[in-house]
C-alpha cells in the first residue's frame, strides 16, 4: 500500500466498535420508521373513519414490524 | 399552568425503558471485558435487546400523543 | 419556602436567546450566527490554506498541525469505517468535521460565544448534503432500481410481509438518518447553551440582583459551576462534531458496499 496510513489489512477492534455503533443507531432508525410510518397510515385511516382503533393498530404493527426488520438485519448470527 | 396529563405519563413511562436501555449495555460491558472474542454474538443480542427496549419507548409516546 | 420570591426579577433563557437581529440595525439582514458562519468558514480555509501551501517533506509547525488535523479525519473517521475506498470521501468528511467543530466550538469562544449550529437550519442543509452523497453513491454503485432493491427488499423473506417491511426500509434510509443526523446535532447545541445560559445569568443575578449571604454562595456556586461546564460543553461540541462526521462517513460505507 503506497500510502503512510495504518495498515487496514489488520482486524481493527476499534472498527468493531464503529460498526456497533452504527448497526445501534440503525435498530432505532428501523424502530422509529416502522411506528412513524405504519402509526401514520393508521391515523389517517382514524382521522377518515373517526375511530381510534386503527391507529392503535398501526403503532403496534409499524412497532412490531421495526423489530422484526431489527431482528432480520442486526440480531442474526 | 397547562399541560396534558398524559404527557407526565410518558415521561414515567420512558423511566422503564431508560433503564432497561442502561443495564443492557452495562451487561454487554462487562460481557466484553470477560470474553472480549465473543463480542459479535454478545452485540448483536445487546442491539437486539436495546431495540426492544427503545420500542417500548417509542410506542410510549405514540400512545401518549393519539390516547 | 417561596419560591416565587426566588423568581421574581429573574428571566430564565429560553428559545428567545437564540434569535438575533440584525447586527447593522433594523432593516439589514447579517445576523451574528451568519457572522459566526463567515469567520469559522474564513478560519478552516485559511488555516488549512496556510498550512498546505508550501508543503515540504519535514513539517514545519503550521504544517504539521494541518497534517494532523487532517490525518484524524482520514485515518479514525474515513478508513476506519469507510476501508481503503475512503480516500476518495476525505475531502468533503474533513469539510464537514473542521466545519461544524468550528461553528459548535463558537459557543465558548469569548465575545463569541454562540454555537451556530444550534441555528437547524445549518445542521439541516448539511444533514441534505449527506444524505444526497451517501444515496447518489448508492445509486450510482448499485444502479437506481438495484439501490433501491437492496435497500427496500433483501432477500430471505416471504413476499407478503416486503408490502408492510418496504416502506420502514426506505422511511428509515432517506428520511430518518438525515432526519436524526440534524436532530442530534442541533439539540445538543441547543441544550448546551441553554444550560450556560442559565447558569452564568443565574449566577449574575444571584450575586448582583438577589444578594444577602444565601445569593452570594448560590451566586458563586453557580458561576463556578459554569467553568466546569464550558469545558464539558467544548467536549460535547468536538464529540457531536465527530459522531455526525462519522455517521455521513458509516452511510456513505453502507452504501459503498450494500451486498443484502
Amino acid at each position: 500500500m503506497a500510502t503512510d496510513g495504518p495498515d487496514r489489512t489488520a482486524p481493527d477492534v476499534r472498527g468493531d466498535a464503529r460498526k456497533g455503533e452504527a448497526d445501534a443507531w440503525g435498530a432505532f432508525g428501523l424502530v422509529v420508521s416502522g411506528v412513524l410510518v405504519w402509526g401514520g397510515v393508521g391515523w389517517f385511516v382514524s382521522d377518515r373513519l373517526d375511530n381510534r382503533l386503527p391507529l392503535l393498530v398501526g403503532l403496534l404493527v409499524g412497532m412490531f414490524a421495526g423489530l422484526y426488520l431489527v431482528w432480520f438485519r442486526y440480531g442474526r448470527a | 399552568m397547562t399541560g396534558n396529563v398524559n404527557m407526565v405519563g410518558y415521561g414515567l413511562a420512558a423511566i422503564g425503558p431508560g433503564i432497561g436501555i442502561g443495564l443492557i449495555f452495562a451487561a454487554y460491558i462487562s460481557g466484553v471485558a470477560r470474553q472480549p472474542e465473543a463480542r459479535g454474538v454478545l452485540q448483536s443480542i445487546a442491539i437486539l435487546g436495546f431495540a426492544l427496549a427503545e420500542a417500548l419507548a417509542i410506542i410510549g409516546i405514540g400512545l401518549a400523543f393519539a390516547l | 419556602m417561596d419560591t416565587s420570591v426566588l423568581a421574581e426579577g429573574f428571566v430564565s433563557p429560553g428559545p428567545g436567546d437564540f434569535e438575533y437581529s440584525p447586527l447593522f440595525g433594523e432593516g439589514t439582514f447579517f445576523t451574528k450566527p451568519m457572522l459566526i458562519i463567515v469567520l469559522g468558514t474564513l478560519l478552516v480555509a485559511v488555516f488549512f490554506y496556510l498550512a498546505a501551501r508550501r508543503a515540504t517533506r519535514v513539517p514545519g509547525k503550521l504544517q504539521f498541525a494541518g497534517e494532523s488535523a487532517y490525518g484524524f479525519v482520514r485515518n479514525s473517521i474515513a478508513l476506519d469505517s469507510i476501508g481503503k475506498e475512503g480516500m476518495r470521501y476525505v475531502p468533503y468528511l474533513a469539510t464537514l468535521f473542521f466545519f461544524i467543530a468550528v461553528l459548535n466550538v463558537a459557543g465558548i469562544v469569548p465575545v463569541l460565544q454562540f454555537p451556530a449550529t444550534s441555528r437547524i437550519a445549518i445542521p439541516l442543509f448539511l444533514a441534505v448534503i449527506s444524505c444526497i452523497i451517501f444515496n447518489s453513491i448508492g445509486i450510482k454503485r448499485q444502479g437506481f432500481v438495484g439501490y433501491f432493491k437492496a435497500m427496500m427488499f433483501p432477500p430471505g423473506i416471504p413476499w407478503p410481509v416486503y408490502i408492510l417491511l418496504a416502506p420502514i426500509e426506505f422511511f428509515s434510509t432517506v428520511i430518518v438518518r438525515p432526519v436524526t443526523l440534524c436532530l442530534r446535532l442541533t439539540f445538543n447545541m441547543f441544550a448546551g447553551h441553554l444550560v450556560l445560559l442559565l447558569f452564568i445569568l443565574g449566577g449574575e443575578y444571584l450575586l448582583r440582583d438577589y444578594g444577602g449571604p444565601v445569593g452570594v454562595v448560590a451566586g458563586s456556586v453557580s458561576l463556578l459551576g459554569s467553568i466546569v461546564l464550558t469545558f464539558f460543553e467544548g467536549f460535547v461540541q468536538l464529540l457531536q462534531a465527530y459522531v455526525f462526521t462519522l455517521l455521513s462517513a458509516l452511510y456513505i460505507g453502507g452504501a459503498l458496499l450494500d451486498e443484502h
